[in-house]
């Protein structure tokens, strides 16, 4: 005898979903057949554990920790007011510093530093220095990281890359421009 | 149901607190069906958290026509089915899981948990462990949400035949379990039940 059909009955038996007849024709052939009353007998005492396993409750901070990590994945992502700050002043610094030497020179700060020769060549050399050790950082960095996307994922790092490239190209302006009009004062005296 | 409804317009007006109260809701539900997924308080907790959070990320995407429990336990399950397909993928690469966050994982679960149906609970995760992660899907809604074959077909987005076929496997091969020697163990665990 095919026992096959009568065990799915079983299974839809105990969710309730078998018609009369359909329940009658399987309690039936239970009462005839060992193999399926021993397999009825089997499903239902897992059936029992099941429907008598209460709930689980979550830990009693759970609803606590789970506002805190939406939290934590929201401002994680997002571009804070002060970021936005930092870069929006950095930029503007840095259109500023591109300037400078029109600013300098309109001023006078390069003359007054070039009467003191002593200041000059120190000006030169820490000029000479800056250009060398900027180039390699800029070679290095350039061969051994993939950073340019990594500054685009990362609005923090940008910040301080673009503040660092704002003091740099200040400072390197302010050297170009007292150096430009030394030479132009000596070519003066000359 | 309404209230659920009208929270969830608040939460897409950006009201977090609206949906705090939605976690203070659903939050065993939710964590028990993590837990008898995936058989372990850590995992279940960091699940369950998971579920709540892209429930708020994907918010927009509840049809207010259904409700709001079956659309977590949805995600839920479904995301466990996942996690234990990968499970199975990560033991066998050399790869550690990735633990959750240490801030966001809470210390100790609760002890009433544990109390009321320790050795019951023993067995019953025994059995559950048995199972493909989508016939379990299918025994935990059936058992512990008292879902329709309808409802469970669509929480886990199949047929109402699947689940059919699905849930009867499950009991023939927790039938074949009780005949390989976890009947006494059962007999046990229904006294104390
Ligand atoms: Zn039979």
């Amino acid at each position: 005898m095919a026992h096959n059909p009568y065990e799915l009955m079983i299974s839809l038996s105990l969710d309730g979903m078998l018609e009369d007849e359909e329940e009658f024709e399987l309690q039936t052939h239970l009462a005839d057949c060992e193999t399926c009353a021993d397999m009825f007998d089997r499903m239902a005492l897992v059936d029992t554990v099941l429907v008598n396993a209460g709930e689980v409750a979550p830990p009693v901070n759970f609803a606590v920790s789970v506002m805190l990590r939406i939290k934590a994945e929201e401002t994680g992502r997002r571009w804070y007011p002060w970021l936005i700050g930092i870069l929006v002043v950095a930029s503007v610094l840095a259109a500023v510093s591109i300037a400078a030497p029109i600013l300098f020179l309109s001023i006078g700060v390069e003359r007054i530093i070039a009467q003191w020769p002593a200041l000059a060549s120190l000006v030169d050399n820490s000029l000479h220095l800056f250009e060398t050790l900027l180039m390699r950082a800029w070679f290095i960095t350039n061969a051994v990281t993939d950073w340019y996307s990594y500054l685009l994922s990362d609005p923090a790092a940008l910040a301080v890359v673009v503040t660092a490239l704002v003091f740099a190209s200040i400072w390197i302006g302010f050297l170009e421009v007292s150096k430009a009009n030394r030479l132009a004062m000596s070519g003066q005296a000359a | 149901m309404g209230n659920d409804q009208e929270l969830v317009a608040q939460v897409i007006n950006g009201d977090q607190r609206a949906f705090a109260e939605l976690v203070e809701t659903y939050q065993q539900s939710v964590y028990n069906l993590t837990y008898r997924m995936l058989g372990n308080a850590g995992e279940a907790e960091d699940a369950a958290q998971e579920a709540f959070l892209r429930a708020y990320q994907h918010i927009k995407r509840y049809d207010p026509e259904r409700s709001f429990k079956t659309w977590l336990l949805s995600i839920a399950s479904n995301y466990c089915i996942d996690r234990i397909r990968k499970r199975r993928l990560t033991w066998l690469s050399i790869d550690e899981p990735l633990p959750p966050h240490p801030s966001l994982t809470s210390s100790s679960p609760d002890p009433e948990a544990y109390t009321s149906d320790n050795e019951q609970s023993v067995v019953v995760q025994e059995l559950l462990g048995e199972l493909a992660p989508d016939y379990r899907a299918a025994v935990v809604l059936r058992y512990w949400y008292d879902m329709s074959y309808i409802e469970i077909a669509k929480t886990l987005g199949t047929t109402e035949s699947a689940i059919k076929s699905r849930l009867f496997r499950a009991r023939q091969m927790l039938a074949e379990q009780v005949r390989s020697g976890n009947m006494s163990e059962l007999s046990i665990a229904m006294e104390g039940a």
